[in-house]
C-alpha cells in the first residue's frame, strides 16, 4: 500500500489555480522530495494531503484512507513556517503537541528520551522556548513532529535555518526514521540534501506535475549533455562557443549544457585557455530545476557571470 | 474530546500563569477599596480647612441655635444598610468638620455695606462664606418670598448650605410653636417616625401555616443584582479578550498549522472555548467566595443568595459561549492586532448593551423594555442574572424562554465560530469583511 495516493487533484483559489490535475504515489517506507520553485503548489499540496485545505476536485488517500481524523494520527506535519509556544518549555510543548496526537506523557517522555542524544536538546528541554535559538528550537519542533511515532512524516523545508552540524544531526535522524519504516515527504529547495537522501523526487511547477521519479531516472531523461569544465579563464572562456544552450556558473567551476561533439568543444576551450578539468556528467538536480522553472531569457534578470552560487548564464 | 480537553488544559495554565491574570485577580479588588478609601481619605482630607461662616442674624433669635448646633458632636453614623435607622436617621444631614460660627452684627450699618464687606473677606479667603436670615423668618406669615440667602465662592460645596436650611429651619420651626404655645415635647413625641420595612410577600407553607414575610435588605434590590452581573461581565471580560490575542498570536507564529495537523478546528475552538469557561468560572468563583466571606465577616448574611449559583453559572457559560466564538473568531480571521480592534467594536457593544440597561431594569425590573432586552440572547446572561437577583424574580416562562434562546444562539454561535476557524486560521493578509465571513460560513 502507498503511503500517499494523489488522484487528479486540483486546487484553485480565485482565479489562480495552485495545484492542476495532480497524481502522485509516495509508497511506503521511502524517502520522497518535493521540489518546485516558490509559489509553484507545494504547500498547498501537503496541506491538502494533512486535510489542512480540501481538494476541488480529484481524491487522496493517506494510507488507504481519506485523509481526516483517523489519519492525524499517525502523520507528523513540520510546516514550513516554523512556531512553538514562546512562554513553555520545550517539555511542556512536546508534551502538548504529544497529547493532541492522543499519546500519553508518559509516551512522549519516552520518545522524547529517545532521540534528546542523537539531537543534542537535552540540556534546553526545560528551558523556555523563548530562551532557545533558532536551530535549538528548530530541533524541538522536529522532535514535536514525531513524539508521536508516526507512520508518515510530512516534512516542509526541514533543513532550512540549521547550521551544518545541526542540520546533519536532524539529516541523520530523517534516515533513522526511514531505516524504522517511517515514509518521509519533504519539500526542499536544496537540490543537494534532494539528491543525498531522496529515493524518488517530485517536482511540481506552476501547479503541475513536471518531474516524478527516482533521481537516477530523471537524470537519465535528462541525458548526459552536462559538461563540469574547470579552466583558468573562468567562464569567459565559454563565451560565444558554438553548442553551448546553458552554464550555470559555480563561480571555481562552471556547468555547461552542450549540444554537440563534446570533443570539439575541448579542443575549442584548449585553444583560449588552460583546461583544469572537463568531465562530461550527468545533469545534476540543481540544473534539471533551473531548466524547468527558470523564466525564458526575455523573462529574466540580466545574467551575471562568475557569481557563486545558482546564478546562471544564458547564451 | 480528549484532545479538546488538551487544548482546554493548556489554555487555561497559559491563561492563569499570566501576570495580567493574576495581578487582574488581585488588581480590581484592590482599586475597588481604593476607590472607596481615595473617596473617603479625599472628603476627609478636603474637610480639614477650617470653615469660617459669618452669620447675619437680623431676628436676633437664631444664631445661639447655630452656634449650638455647630458646637454639637456628630450625629450617628447611618448607612443605608442600618436596618433599625429610622427615615429620620436616614436623612441626617452631616455636620460640616471644622465649623466657625463668626456672628455680625448690622446696627448702625447699612446691610449692603456690610455684604459687601463680608464678600470681600470670602475673596480673601478669610471667610468660607456668609448667611444673612432676615428679620420677618419666624414670622408664621412671612411671605413666600422671602429667602435666608448664603453667600459663597465655594457653591458646589452642599454640606454647609444644607446643614445651614436644617439648623435654622429646625429653630424656626421651633420658635413658631413656641409663639403658639404649643409644648414642643409633645410635638416631637407625636412627629416621631416609624420605621417603614420593605418585605418579600408572604405565603402559604405545606402544613398549612403562614410563612413570615422576609425583610428585604436595601443592598438586595441594586448592590447584588448589580454586583452579580458586573461579576459576569468581568469574568467574560478578562478571559475572552486575552484568547482572541493567543489565537492572532499562534495564527502569526504559524502554530495554528501545526495545532490543525493534530486537531480538528472544531476540536481546537472546543478547548478554546471550554479553557475560557474555566477560567471564568474560577475568576467568578474567587470574587464570590470573597464576597459571600465579606458578607459573612460584616454580619450581612441577607446579601448571600447562594441559590442564584446555579444561574450565574449557566448564564456565564451562555455569556462565554456566545462571546467566547465571536473573539475566537476575529483572531482566528484577523493576522494582526488592528484588524482584530477594530473588528473587536461591535462586540464590545454588544457587550456594553446590559450594561448600560441595567439602571433601567433595575428601577422597572417588570417593565415591557425589561422584559424584551432582558430576552435579547447577547444581553440575556447579563440582564436575567440581575433580574433573578432582584425581588420578585421573573416569571418562569421568561427564564425559560431566556435560556432556551441564549443556548440556541450559543450553538448558533460556536458553529459559526468553527467554520471561520477552518477558513481563517491558515489564512493571512488583510482581514476579511462581514460578506466574505459569512461566505466562510456558508462555504
Amino acid at each position: 500500500m502507498d503511503a500517499i495516493e494523489l488522484r487528479d487533484v486540483t486546487k484553485q483559489f480565485g482565479q489562480v489555480v495552485a495545484v492542476n490535475a495532480l497524481t502522485l504515489d509516495v509508497p511506503e517506507g521511502s524517502i520522497y522530495g518535493f521540489i518546485g520553485p516558490n509559489g509553484s503548489g507545494k504547500t498547498t499540496t501537503i496541506r491538502m494531503i494533512m486535510n489542512l485545505l480540501v481538494p476541488d476536485s480529484g481524491s487522496i488517500r493517506v494510507f488507504g484512507q481519506s485523509p481526516g481524523s483517523a489519519i492525524r494520527d499517525v502523520v507528523g506535519y513540520l510546516p514550513e513556517e516554523r512556531g512553538l509556544y514562546k512562554r513553555m518549555t520545550a517539555r511542556q510543548v512536546l508534551r502538548y503537541y504529544g497529547q493532541l496526537k492522543g499519546r500519553t506523557t508518559n509516551e512522549v517522555d519516552a520518545v522524547v528520551a529517545e532521540w534528546v542524544g542523537p539531537l543534542q536538546v537535552g540540556d534546553w528541554l526545560d528551558k523556555k522556548v523563548q530562551a532557545l535559538s533558532k536551530g535549538m528550537s528548530q530541533k524541538i519542533q522536529f522532535i514535536s513532529t514525531i513524539v508521536s511515532r508516526p507512520k508518515l512524516l510530512i516534512l516542509d523545508e526541514p533543513f532550512s535555518g540549521l547550521d551544518p552540524v545541526n542540520a546533519d544531526a536532524v539529516r541523520s535522524a530523517v534516515l533513522e526514521l526511514r531505516r524504522r519504516g517511517t515514509s518521509i515527504v519533504f519539500s526542499t529547495h536544496d537540490m543537494a540534501v534532494a539528491e543525498v537522501l531522496c529515493d524518488r523526487i517530485f517536482m511540481i511547477f506552476q501547479g503541475q506535475k513536471v518531474l516524478d521519479g527516482s533521481l537516477e531516472a530523471i537524470q537519465a531523461r535528462y541525458g548526459q549533455d552536462t559538461i563540469r569544465v574547470r579552466t583558468a579563464a573562468g567562464p569567459a572562456a565559454l563565451q560565444g562557443l558554438a553548442g553551448i544552450e546553458a552554464v550555470t556558473d559555480f563561480g571555481n567551476y562552471q556547468d555547461v549544457r552542450f549540444s554537440g561533439d563534446s570533443q570539439v568543444l575541448l579542443g575549442s576551450l584548449a585553444a583560449r585557455t588552460v583546461v583544469r578539468q572537463f568531465e562530461i556528467t550527468k545533469p545534476s538536480l540543481n540544473d534539471i530545476f533551473i531548466r524547468i522553472a527558470k523564466p525564458p531569457a526575455s523573462h529574466a534578470p540580466a545574467p551575471t557571470t562568475g557569481a557563486a552560487g545558482f546564478a546562471g548564464v544564458d547564451r | 474530546m480528549t484532545r479538546s480537553l488538551a487544548v482546554a488544559n493548556a489554555e487555561f495554565q497559559a491563561l492563569i500563569r499570566t501576570k495580567f491574570f493574576i495581578v487582574g485577580i488581585l488588581l480590581v479588588p484592590i482599586m475597588v477599596v481604593a476607590s472607596f478609601g481615595f473617596t473617603t481619605y479625599a472628603q476627609k482630607q478636603g474637610d480639614t480647612e477650617v470653615h469660617r461662616l459669618a452669620v447675619i442674624d437680623r431676628t436676633g433669635l437664631i444664631l445661639a441655635a447655630i452656634q449650638t448646633a455647630a458646637a454639637a458632636p456628630e450625629p450617628k453614623a447611618t448607612t443605608p444598610v442600618d436596618p433599625d435607622a429610622t427615615p429620620d436617621e436616614l436623612d441626617v444631614v452631616t455636620k460640616p468638620s471644622n465649623l466657625e460660627i463668626v456672628p455680625v452684627s448690622v446696627d448702625g450699618k447699612n446691610l449692603d455695606d456690610v455684604t459687601l464687606e463680608l464678600s470681600s473677606e470670602v475673596k480673601a479667603k478669610t471667610l468660607f462664606g456668609f448667611v444673612d436670615i432676615p428679620p420677618n423668618v419666624i414670622s408664621d406669615d412671612a411671605s413666600e418670598g422671602v429667602t435666608i440667602d448664603y453667600f459663597t465662592e465655594n457653591v458646589s460645596n452642599h454640606g454647609v448650605p444644607s446643614w445651614l436650611n436644617k439648623v435654622i429651619n429646625q429653630e424656626i420651626t421651633r420658635r413658631r410653636f413656641e409663639a403658639a404655645h404649643v409644648d414642643l415635647s409633645l410635638t416631637d413625641r407625636l412627629s416621631k417616625t416609624t420605621r417603614l420595612a420593605t418585605r418579600a410577600l408572604v405565603e402559604r407553607a405545606a402544613d398549612g401555616s403562614v410563612t413570615p414575610a422576609r425583610e428585604v435588605h436595601r443592598w438586595e434590590t441594586f448592590a447584588v443584582p448589580l454586583g452579580l452581573m458586573y461579576l459576569l461581565f468581568l469574568a467574560v471580560m478578562m478571559s475572552a479578550p486575552y484568547m482572541l490575542n493567543a489565537v492572532i498570536e499562534e495564527k502569526m507564529s504559524r502554530i495554528s498549522e501545526v495545532l490543525l495537523a493534530s486537531v480538528t478546528p472544531t476540536q481546537l475552538l472546543a478547548g478554546k472555548l471550554l479553557g475560557i469557561a474555566s477560567v471564568s468560572v474560577l475568576l467568578a468563583l474567587i470574587y464570590l467566595a470573597g464576597g459571600i466571606y465579606f458578607a459573612f465577616s460584616s454580619g450581612e448574611w441577607g446579601l448571600v443568595q447562594l441559590d442564584l449559583l446555579p444561574w450565574f453559572i449557566v448564564f456565564l457559560l451562555c455569556a462565554v459561549l456566545i462571546f467566547g466564538s465571536v473573539f475566537l473568531s476575529i483572531g482566528a480571521a484577523c493576522s494582526d492586532l488592528k484588524d482584530a480592534q477594530s473588528m473587536m467594536q461591535p462586540s464590545m457593544f454588544f457587550l456594553l448593551i446590559p450594561i448600560f440597561m441595567a439602571p433601567i431594569i433595575l428601577s422597572a425590573p417588570n417593565s415591557t423594555l425589561s422584559i424584551v432586552v432582558s430576552l435579547v440572547p447577547t444581553a440575556t446572561p447579563f440582564l436575567m442574572l440581575l433580574r433573578l437577583a432582584m425581588t420578585p424574580p421573573p416569571p418562569v416562562w421568561q427564564v425559560a424562554l431566556s435560556l432556551v434562546l441564549t443556548a440556541g444562539t450559543a450553538m448558533l454561535f460556536v458553529w459559526a465560530a468553527g467554520r471561520i476557524f477552518r477558513v481563517g486560521l491558515l489564512m493571512q493578509g488583510k482581514a476579511p469583511n462581514l460578506p466574505e465571513l459569512i461566505k466562510w460560513i456558508r462555504a
